[in-house]
């Protein structure tokens, strides 16, 4: 079993995409160490710090011919689930983790809500545009919510779903929704079909 | 060469990113349309400060076709071929260029279709700022083709965007010091607090040379083959940027106030009521409450004849006290228009009577309590409800104005019309301790 | 279709051989694949033979001036091949496939065409005609809109060999062209070399010993970076007359070649 785990990771490339993960959340919490005299990270960072966790993890969800793979005798749809599932927990148990440190990102539970919404908007990418696409979704919308958004009534609250308090349950619930639809959408489809004249190129 | 643009338009995601930058625009403009519907200012503000999201975004994505070269593995057969690297890169380039050229300007025009309609002011330059925002967006998607050449992970081009929006982010907290130069790189400034403000020309020049210097940065870095390009990029970088950050001078000289702007417009009929250029196509609803504000206004001898907009002279700068402004001509009573979200001031009436006229007449507000109590006088109420956006007042605030106005009423009618005349000629010469006209001398 | 022919193409050349290499080395990685070669091409259409690792690969991408040489002389069409100076006129009369060539899945069979055209530099009045004609060469002309990405593999070798051709290069280098293409492909292919072995000097390097013997007319062996034969195919056929394994006289005459030059070294 572990065997199979080992070639798997290598086969995805995650150990480089996790140092980079890791590294860039890092970075961060250095720089925030360094340069702010606050100790709690500023909203607007701590939701690009999950986006900037979470990209490099992008190109791990598809491997170099999927079409090979799908060949194998056992069955990918759990297997695709768990991956997702274990870059959500990744992300957040390394924000969670500078808690108790000088410099500590956002109410734990929102970073646990955004990340866990994050997710699943990558994961739907993935699913409906391949790797390569995926990140288009996640990153304008949170762009746009970033610098639009604000505490707001009403439906406006599963737009701005990222910017909203802690407590907030319409973005709890739109963020559940969000993981929970990703996750099941890439675990039934990896993405589009690669033609056969593409596949040596990679991602 | 135009058929091999063609092509690369054709084949390339040159117009993938030409979509999502229109996709991205439009729901930018789309979540502030009341701020903008009807000023050409304020929408060209509006559709340039989606460029905080759209320069990240086309950095991606000329990182995205940047990497396209040594991902398929073209790069053996193009190194047997003769063309010189930055001819090679020429078609890709001016086809990013030209997606992302037509997706701002298109966006533009639409919002400009709407706005035309609506407005009543066309200020000269409004056409320089998308433009600018067509050369920032070119250097970004340039910039980003020239780090897919040279980093062709996959990593990449997500990397790139969250980078610049952080850069973004950084920057914009920058522009909330009004003396710091460095914000003037921040692709959101400070919004005009007024529609007659607009933005000058320096402040768009300096847009304009950092656009431009992004570009050239990232052409010869797409295109360069040794170090010397490469120190020229870097150079061509640093000296934009200079001259980006120090041109424009500091945020509080971001704007100046346009006076074309702020020409009067007034209605037919008597007594005159005039707004600003800018405010024309409200002037319909104006006109009722202000010659209703004028004609309770009449109580009082030496009366305004007219009701005109306020407007500044100066442009105000966020946190400060003093707004600036005309005074008052003798007979002549100003009222504000410019309330926050575009429309118009439902208690019109009660703002212009706040103070028996005097509250926009160009002083410093305060003691709000005896304006407040003059303005309930003439209006023949206990209590005014002026919609003074910025300032909330409790509950022993307007006890005391019920309280204030009950004793008025207590006195003989020709008293009440000498005190609150007095009151408006003090308020009217910007003295500032006015209750005790109101009360006698005697203060509760 | 025909096409005008240019007064420099009748022109007498001014070079002895088109292909002049002298105690040519080229580095692969860290590896020295090609070493002291020497070899003379001339008009034709010359198939180079060897096994895995012998430096074919290498001596092609040399040849197309993709990797410099490390030393040795080299001489391309009578220009040097490491002046940087004349590198640029020397390559719009090049034509390469290399072994895995890499394409834009997107684009069109004939924007993919142009699009290496106009890399070679072709005038660009010349451009649409000749990039009609060498789609209809290869017999991809009802193809000819449809994206590279759906191709089969042999319908994108033809590709290959036609954005190879489509300059009319005095210098065509081929490797593995007919990776992927039928039996009925294959003869057409060779019927092309010939065609284009007229009058420019064609390099094909191939495993398949029945395509040199049937469509070359002359055959350079190397192994481990150095010349083994160079002769007549019809010459290779005759060594394999007695003796060699394999199971036609071309395949035979190559592998006795191959051991004589192994045990004589």
């Amino acid at each position: 079993m572990t065997r199979w785990l080992r070639l798997y990771l290598r086969s995805r490339r995650v150990p480089l995409a996790t140092a980079v993960s890791i590294g860039a959340v890092a970075l961060i919490w250095l720089a925030w160490l360094a340069f702010s005299d606050r100790s709690e990270v500023s909203e607007p960072l701590t939701i690009l710090t999950v986006v900037l966790g979470l990209a490099p993890l992008i190109p791990t969800l598809a491997g170099d011919d999927d079409a090979l793979e799908s060949t194998a005798a056992l069955p990918w749809p759990p297997r695709r689930a768990l991956h997702l599932i274990a870059c959500f927990v990744m992300v957040t148990a390394a924000l969670a983790a500078t808690r108790p440190t000088g410099a500590w990102f956002g109410p734990t539970w929102q970073v646990v809500r955004d990340c866990a919404g994050l997710t699943g908007l990558i994961g739907l990418g993935v699913a409906l545009a391949g790797t390569r696409l995926a990140w288009q979704l996640p990153i304008s919308w949170t762009a746009l919510q970033v610098v639009l958004g604000g505490p707001e009534e009403d439906w406006r609250q599963v737009l701005y779903w990222l910017v909203q308090p802690a407590d907030n349950r319409v973005a709890a619930v739109t963020a559940v929704l969000l993981f929970v639809g990703g996750v099941l959408a890439y675990a039934l489809r990896s993405g589009p079909r690669v033609a056969a004249a593409e596949v040596t190129m990679g991602q | 060469m135009m058929r091999i643009i063609r092509t690369e338009l054709r084949r390339s995601n040159a117009l993938t990113l030409a979509l999502l930058i229109t996709a991205v625009s439009v729901a930018a403009l789309g979540t502030s349309v009341g701020l903008w519907r009807e000023q050409w200012l304020r929408f060209t503000y509006n559709h340039a400060t989606a460029l905080f999201v759209l320069a990240p975004l086309a950095m991606a994505g000329g990182a995205m076709l940047g990497r396209r070269e040594r991902r398929t593995r073209v790069e053996e057969l193009i190194g047997s071929t003769g063309r010189p690297s930055w001819q090679r890169i020429s078609p890709t380039a001016a086809a990013m260029m030209v997606a992302v050229a037509a997706a701002h300007l298109l966006v533009f025009a639409g919002g400009a279709i709407w706005v035309a309609r609506n407005a009543t002011y066309t200020p000269a330059g409004a056409l320089f700022v998308p433009l600018t925002g067509v050369v920032v967006l070119t250097g970004a998607a340039w910039l980003g083709l020239a780090a897919g050449r040279a980093w062709p992970s996959l990593l990449v081009p997500p990397a790139l965007a969250v980078v610049g929006l952080a850069m973004q982010v950084a920057l914009a907290e920058r522009t909330s010091d009004p003396t710091s130069r460095l914000g003037n790189l921040a692709l959101v400034p400070q919004p005009q607090s007024y529609d007659w403000e607009a933005v000058t020309g320096r402040a768009v020049l300096g847009h304009l040379v950092l656009g431009a210097g992004l570009a050239a940065a990232g052409l010869l870095l797409a295109a360069a083959a040794s170090w010397r390009p490469r120190a020229a990029a870097g150079a061509v970088l640093a000296g934009a940027t200079a001259i980006a950050v120090i041109v424009p001078g500091t945020a509080s000289a971001r704007y100046y106030v346009d006076l074309d702007a702020q020409r009067l417009v007034c209605a037919d009929g008597a007594p005159q009521v005039c707004v600003t250029a800018v405010h024309a196509n409200r002037l319909p609803e104006v006109v009722a409450p202000a010659r209703q504000a004028l004609a309770l206004l009449a109580k009082l001898p030496g009366a305004p004849k007219r009701a005109v907009e306020w407007r500044s002279d100066v442009v105000y700068v966020p946190g400060s006290d003093e707004p600036g402004g005309f005074r008052a001509a003798p007979g002549t009573v100003q009222f504000q228009l410019d309330q926050d979200g575009g429309d118009v001031d439902p208690q019109l009436v009660d703002s212009i009577l706040n103070g028996a006229g005097t509250t926009y007449n160009g002083c410093p507000r305060i003691d709000e309590v005896a304006k407040y109590a003059a303005g309930a006088w003439v209006k023949g109420t206990d209590d005014l409800q002026p919609a003074d956006g910025r300032i909330a007042y409790g509950d022993q605030f307007h006890a005391e104005i019920s309280d204030t106005v009950g004793k008025l009423r207590s006195l003989p009618k020709a008293e009440q019309i000498r005190r609150v005349t007095a009151l408006r000629d003090a308020a009217a010469a910007c003295r500032t301790d006015l209750l005790p006209i109101l009360t006698g001398g005697a203060r509760p | 279709m025909i096409r005008a022919v240019s007064a420099h193409e009748v022109a007498p050349s001014m070079h002895a051989w088109d292909v002049d290499a002298e105690n040519l080395t080229v580095k692969a990685g860290r590896r020295l694949a090609v070493n002291g070669l020497r070899l003379s091409l001339g008009t034709g259409v010359h198939g180079l033979l060897g096994p895995n690792g012998a430096g074919k690969t290498t001596l092609m991408r040399a040849l197309s001036t993709v990797v410099k040489p490390a030393g040795g002389r080299l001489s391309l069409l009578g220009s040097d091949a490491a002046d940087g100076r004349t590198l640029r006129g020397l390559r719009r009369r090049l034509g390469y496939l290399p072994q895995h060539f890499g394409f834009y899945p997107r684009f069109t069979v004939r924007e993919y065409v142009e699009y290496m055209a106009w890399l070679r530099e072709m005038p660009a009045a010349a451009i649409p005609g000749a990039v009609q004609r060498s789609i209809e060469r290869v017999r991809l002309a009802d193809r000819a809109d449809s994206r590279l990405k759906s191709l089969s593999g042999g319908m994108l070798r033809r590709v290959g060999i036609a954005q190879a051709i489509v300059n009319d290069p005095a210098l065509l280098l081929l490797d593995e062209p007919t990776v992927g293409l039928d039996p009925e492909q294959r003869v057409e292919f060779r019927t092309l070399l010939r065609e284009l072995g007229a009058d420019s000097c064609v390099v094909v390097s191939t495993h398949l010993v029945e395509d040199v013997v049937a469509a070359c007319t002359d055959v350079v062996l190397i192994d481990g970076g150095a010349l083994v034969f160079q002769g007549l195919p019809a010459d290779l056929v005759r060594l394999g007359e007695h003796g060699g394994t394999g199971d036609s006289p071309a395949e035979r005459g190559y592998t006795t070649l191959l051991n004589r030059h192994r045990s004589a070294s």
